[in-house]
C-alpha cells in the first residue's frame, strides 16, 4: 500500500503521541503543582489591586506608550510633493515632533552603542485623519536607521520603536506594526515603514475577503523610508480570532513582500 | 449589589481561579521578570472586559488566549530590540564551545518548531488541555486542532532524528 509505504521509509509519522507528549512536558520549567496558592501571595494581592484599581488603560513599558503625552498635539504637515505619483515628504522641513516623543528615542537606546542611538532631532513625517481620530507618525535618524513613533490624538499616548536599514542587525524592510494595540480603544490602525524604494503602496487583506489599499509616504533622508497609516473598522479586531496580510506593492501592484499580521489581545 | 459591585465579585473569583494557571503559563513562556507582567496584562484585559469572559471551565481557555496574545504582542514589540540585545552580546560574549548537553536535544528540537506548532504542543502538554480545548485557545475548530497536533508532534519526532543525538538516544518511541 502507498501510504504504508511512506510510512515505512520516513520513519517518523507514526509517533508515539504519549512519549513525545512527555518529552515536551519535560521541558516546562515550571509546574502549577508549585505555583498552587500562589493567588494569596503578596504579589499577587498587589497585582490583583493594581488591575482593579485600572480604570482605563495601562501605559506599556516597554513600548514607551506615554500618556497624555500627545493629546493636544498639533497635527501640522510638513511639506508634501508627489513626485512621480509617489507622496514625498521633506524630512528637514517638517514639523519637530514633541518634546515627549523625541525623549522616547533616546530612552529606548540609553546607554546603547552611539550608532544606535538617535542622532538627529525627530520629526513629523506622517499624519492621517481616520473616523476615530488623527493618527500621527513621528521619526528621528540613527546612524543604522531610524526611530519612529506612532500616536494618536484620539487615544492618548504613544507607542515608539528603533529599527535598523543595515543588514548588520538582520533589519527587516517591511515591518508592520499595530499600534492600537497599545493605544487601547483604537483608532484602530496598522502602521509601518518599508525601505524598499520600490515600493509604492500597501495592501491589506482581511480574512472576510474585503481589502484596503493606502498610499506610502516617503520621507527624505536621513529617515529615507516610506511610511504607511491604514485605519481598519473595529470589527476587524475581534479578539485575535483575524489575521490580516499586508504587502507593500510596487508601481504595477505587484506584491514585494508580505507580512501577516495575527490581532493581538484584545482592546477597549 | 451595584454594577461595579458584581463585576468586582466576579472578577475576583476568576482572578483567585486562574491565577496559578496563568502565572504557569506565563513563566514557562517568557522570562520571570516579564511574567509577572504578562500575567498583569492578561487579567487587565479580563477586567476590562469582563462580561465577554465566558463562565465556567472555559474562562480559563479564554485567559490561556488573552495571555497568548499579550506574550505574541511583546514578541513582536521587542523583536528588533532584541536583535540589538544579540548583536551586543554577540560582540561580548564569547561562542560557546562543545556539543550541546544531551538533556538540550529535547529543547533544540521543540525550538526548531514554528512557534504555532510549539505553542500547540505545549498547549497540550504543559497545560494539560485537550485538542479541543487548545483548539479554542487558538481560535481554530477542533478537527483543525487535532489535525495540526498530529503534524507537530510528527514533525518534532523528525526534529529528534535530526539533532545530532537522534531518536534512538532520547529513546523516542513509535507505535507498532
Amino acid at each position: 500500500m502507498r501510504s504504508g509505504g511512506r510510512r515505512g521509509r520516513s520513519g517518523a509519522n507514526d509517533v508515539n503521541a504519549d512519549h513525545v507528549d512527555r518529552l515536551v512536558a519535560g521541558l516546562a520549567r515550571v509546574d502549577d503543582e508549585s505555583l498552587r496558592g500562589a493567588v494569596w501571595s503578596d504579589e499577587a494581592r498587589a497585582l490583583f489591586d493594581r488591575v482593579t484599581s485600572t480604570p482605563g488603560r495601562r501605559p506599556n513599558r516597554r513600548l514607551r506608550v506615554f500618556a497624555a503625552a500627545v493629546v493636544g498635539a498639533v497635527l501640522l504637515g510638513a511639506p508634501a510633493l508627489a513626485l512621480n505619483g509617489r507622496i514625498a515628504r521633506l524630512f528637514d522641513s517638517a514639523e519637530p515632533a514633541p518634546t515627549p516623543v523625541a525623549a522616547s528615542f533616546y530612552d529606548l537606546e540609553r546607554g546603547a552603542p552611539a550608532k544606535w542611538r538617535a542622532s538627529g532631532s525627530a520629526r513629523l513625517v506622517l499624519e492621517k485623519a481616520t473616523p476615530d481620530g488623527a493618527v500621527s507618525i513621528w521619526a528621528a535618524p540613527r546612524t543604522t536607521g531610524f526611530c519612529y513613533a506612532v500616536g494618536t490624538a484620539g487615544a492618548p499616548g504613544f507607542a515608539s520603536t528603533c529599527t535598523d536599514r543595515t543588514t548588520e542587525l538582520d533589519a527587516s524592510p517591511f515591518t508592520v506594526e499595530l499600534p492600537g494595540e497599545d493605544l487601547v480603544g483604537g483608532p484602530f490602525v496598522i502602521a509601518g515603514y518599508t525601505v524598499d524604494h520600490k515600493a509604492e503602496s500597501l495592501q491589506i487583506r482581511f480574512e472576510n475577503g474585503s481589502q484596503t489599499v493606502v498610499p506610502l509616504v516617503w520621507v527624505s533622508s536621513p529617515i529615507d523610508a516610506g511610511f504607511f497609516v491604514a485605519w481598519t473598522s473595529k470589527t476587524h479586531w475581534a479578539d485575535g480570532k483575524e489575521r490580516y496580510e499586508a504587502s507593500a506593492l510596487d508601481a504595477s501592484g505587484k506584491a514585494l513582500a508580505t507580512s501577516a499580521i495575527e490581532v493581538g489581545a484584545p482592546t477597549g | 449589589m451595584s454594577g461595579d459591585a458584581t463585576r468586582r465579585l466576579r472578577f475576583q473569583a476568576l482572578y483567585e481561579a486562574n491565577y496559578s494557571a496563568i502565572l504557569g503559563y506565563a513563566l514557562r513562556r517568557a522570562p520571570r521578570d516579564e511574567a509577572a507582567d504578562v500575567v498583569a496584562d492578561t487579567f487587565l484585559v479580563a477586567w476590562r472586559r469582563i462580561s465577554d469572559v465566558p463562565h465556567g471551565d472555559e474562562a480559563r481557555l479564554w485567559l490561556y488566549g488573552a495571555a497568548r496574545r499579550v506574550l505574541a504582542n511583546r514578541a513582536r514589540s521587542e523583536r528588533r530590540r532584541n536583535r540589538i540585545g544579540a548583536q551586543m552580546a554577540a560582540e561580548t560574549l564569547p561562542a560557546a564551545q562543545g556539543d550541546p548537553p544531551e538533556t538540550d536535544v529535547v529543547a533544540r528540537a521543540f525550538e526548531r518548531l514554528r512557534p504555532e506548532e510549539r505553542e500547540l504542543l505545549a498547549l497540550v502538554s504543559w497545560e494539560g488541555l485537550s485538542p479541543a480545548e487548545a483548539s479554542q485557545v487558538l481560535g481554530c475548530s477542533p478537527n483543525a486542532a487535532r489535525i495540526r497536533l498530529y503534524r507537530a508532534r510528527r514533525k518534532l519526532a523528525r526534529e529528534l532524528e535530526e539533532c545530532a543525538l537522534g531518536a534512538a538516544a532520547v529513546g523516542l518511541g513509535r507505535t507498532t
